[in-house]
């Protein structure tokens, strides 16, 4: 027996066991689908949509997910009080058409929401407190008013669901938390591997508002809601015309050459300056002035203040004519290869594996910054984990570089433990160099402290820390089978070398420090504490700012 | 990937500090510094050391320099030129705040200097303050949510 939503519930013993749903009941579980799917979209796509200003670090997911969640909560119990009523179908379709609104207009309302919470001109160190509050506060502002409607979605379709159909509350509940389970799960994939990549956080947005919208629609013209609909219509139409996530602004001085969604992070070519001058950068969500890649017009050293000049510095301490057999893991878009490609001694050639692990930052490579394809020297090992392809990689290399992060100053766990650095040191060749980039705010910082001590546990030999002058970054240096140079003794500064004047610096006292192998090491695959380290690290740093 | 640059720093003319300052522009660093030492006065002595780290790239160092060289008593509008440079560098608001109050009433030759430091601590206190206000209404905003959500939790919890 079924009834028409809007009567009065009927006792559960008037139901058929079994019956198929009736036709009005299909809609219902449309409804909760379509939901479920805009909800895991809005979830997923929110940290995106913060990216450009907050990253993607733990902390900002983390809020991002409480905001979420407690507001879903709080619609769950809205939608069970708004379900009490005598038609509960006008504040099932008021709640579709309300989140599809919010959800429609967070492309506009993004940039003005993250800049209320963060000012421009801040860096990394200085941004500390802002990234955790501001991000919570506008993912508050931003995200909650849709979270809150989608909740009171599945209660209200819930209870219109056991209208229809008739039978347990429970029977409706299940139906409507499968197609909505379903929904998310379709959403999670959808948004992940299609719709971010493919068509763009607008677009995603939209879609997903324009999505519950529709869905909406029918239930408040059925509920004789015209007013509610032709609002939500108009509110759409609008959001459709105007909004778009804009990208931060740059700096003065620098030119907006490509901004894309990858499917991993929110990325943009810049570049400044002019002619032979010209300097691009590859900046990766918040930015903060930092940068993922560097393209000069040049190959060979860069100006002074970039990390990757020291990575040219073992090739000339090992003195060997030949190939150079180079493994970069974090390629990003190639600067280690270009600068050590016009920074190698007489008679040394570059053989070279990159793995990146966001094709969408190789493709950027390669279209803006001279990154190889289909240069057996130089092969690109993209859409791949580090770690997962140290097993992928049968060759010995002279040099291994690490210098892969993720959310932008988080070194991944996987790249960091002493089960790493111990397949790296298998990987390496007789007398092999590993060099790695670490940002820290000094020798005693607790990253490095810990990432040194591991990678000494690693290689079973003490590692050297060299702090990059007019820089925050310190690279550690490890060799298998013997220990690096001690800095300052014969044959540290190359003579005649490009990188000479750069040795010369890495020399003075205080610029350097050895690390010693801990009676145990501390980051394991096992347990791996670096993301308290990172946040440690940061809390130290923002302590000691003005 | 997290290069986090400081500034591109060109180490601007300094006083003419013989060897040192030679051995440092040819990136000798190490026996520029010893160089640096064989000088016999005090300030000179701190002053080349200072250059020497400054050109290095050693901006921490060039601070420890310019505090050990006030220690053994050297004073000079140069030190307190460098120190602000320094300081602008690193984003240190207090250290640039207090080398320009000693370069307050300074001669011509580093008004030009001074007026710029003081612009860009005035702006970099600028940016300072919006950062902590922005952080106060973050929280206050979180505050408040929390508080709404409480209330209209229980308030929706309520039996009819």
């Amino acid at each position: 027996m079924t009834r028409s939503v809007g009567a009065p519930p009927t006792p559960a013993s008037s139901s058929t066991p079994g019956a198929p749903v009736a036709p009005a009941a299909a809609p219902l579980v449309l409804v909760a689908f379509v939901a479920g799917a805009a909800t895991m979209s809005v979830e997923l796509a929110a940290v995106r949509v913060l990216a450009p200003w907050y990253g993607t670090s733990s902390a900002v997911w983390t809020n991002v997910i409480g905001v979420v969640l407690v507001s879903l909560a709080l619609g769950y119990l809205l939608g069970a009080r708004l379900s009490a009523r005598a038609d509960p179908r006008r504040a099932l379709g008021l709640a579709l058409v309300l989140a599809g609104v919010a959800t429609a207009w967070l492309p506009a309302l993004a940039r003005p929401a993250a800049r209320a919470f963060l000012p421009e001109g801040l860096t990394l160190e200085e941004a500390g407190a802002s990234l955790l509050w501001g991000s919570l506060a506008s993912a508050l502002c931003l995200f909650s008013p849709s979270a809150l409607a989608l909740g009171a979605v599945a209660p209200l379709a819930t209870e219109c669901l056991q209208r229809v159909r008739g039978g347990s509350a429970g029977a409706a509940g299940g139906r409507v938390l499968c197609a909505s389970t379903l929904g998310s799960l379709a959403g999670t994939f959808a948004t992940t591997y299609v719709l971010v990549p493919r068509a763009g956080l607008s677009a995603t947005f939209l879609g997903a508002g324009a999505a519950l919208v529709a869905c909406g629609l029918p239930f408040l013209l059925a509920a004789r809601a015209r007013a509610g609909a032709v609002a939500s219509a108009l509110a759409l139409a609008g959001a459709l015309g105007l909004a778009r996530v804009g990208p931060p602004p740059l700096a003065a001085d620098m030119r907006l050459l490509e901004a894309r969604e990858t499917r991993y992070q929110s990325a943009r070519v810049v570049e400044t300056g002019v002619g032979d001058e010209r300097l691009r950068f590859l900046q990766v969500n918040e930015g903060f002035g930092s940068f993922q890649s560097v393209w000069q017009v040049r190959t060979g050293l860069l100006p002074e203040g970039h990390y990757y000049n020291t990575f040219a510095l073992p090739p000339w301490w090992q003195a060997r004519p030949g190939a150079w057999r180079l493994l970069v893991l974090g390629l990003g878009a190639g600067t280690a290869w270009r600068v050590l490609e016009g920074a190698l001694p007489p008679e040394v050639a570059l053989e070279t594996v990159g793995v990146e692990i966001d094709p969408g930052v190789v493709e950027l490579g390669r279209r803006w910054m001279e990154l190889p394809d289909g240069d057996a020297s130089r092969v690109v090992v993209a859409d791949v984990d580090a770690r997962a392809a140290l097993r992928l990689l049968p060759r010995r290399f002279d040099q291994i570089v690490l210098d892969a992060y993720q959310n932008q100053m988080e070194i991944p766990p996987q790249l960091a433990s002493v089960e790493f650095f111990a397949d790296c040191a298998q990987l390496l060749a007789r007398d092999g160099w590993m060099t790695v980039n670490v940002g820290a705010f000094g020798f005693d910082d607790p990253v490095l402290v810990a990432v040194a001590g591991t990678m000494a546990a690693g290689f079973d030999r003490r590692v050297l820390a060299l702090r990059v002058p007019f820089a925050r970054n310190i690279v550690l240096v490890a060799r298998v089978d013997a220990e690096p140079l001690e800095p300052g003794a014969d044959g540290w500064v190359p003579a005649g070398a490009p990188v000479s004047r750069h040795a010369g610096a890495l020399a003075l006292p205080g610029m350097w420090r050895w690390f010693e192998r801990p009676a145990a090491p501390a980051l394991t695959d096992d347990k791996n504490p670096i993301e308290a380290l990172q946040r440690r690290s940061i809390e130290l740093a923002r302590e000691h700012a003005p | 990937m997290i290069p986090l640059l400081l500034a591109s720093v060109l180490v601007s003319a300094a006083p003419d500090l013989d060897t040192a300052i030679a051995l440092a522009r040819q990136g000798r660093f190490a026996e520029a510094l010893v160089a640096a030492d064989a000088e016999s006065d005090a300030v000179k002595r701190a002053q080349a050391r200072l250059y020497v780290r400054h050109h290095a790239g050693d901006l921490d160092g060039a601070l420890r320099e310019i505090a050990d060289a006030r220690a053994a008593g050297a004073d000079s509008p140069w030190l307190d030129e460098r120190e602000a440079f320094v300081a602008l560098s690193l984003r240190d608001l207090s250290r640039l705040r207090a080398a320009l109050e000693r370069l307050r009433g300074t001669g011509p030759d580093l008004a030009q200097a001074v007026a710029h430091y003081r612009a860009e601590a005035d702006a970099l206190a600028v940016t300072l303050e919006a950062r902590d206000r922005s952080v106060r209404h973050a929280r206050w905003v979180a505050l408040a949510f929390g508080l709404a959500a409480l209330a209209g939790g229980a308030w929706l919890s309520r039996r009819e």
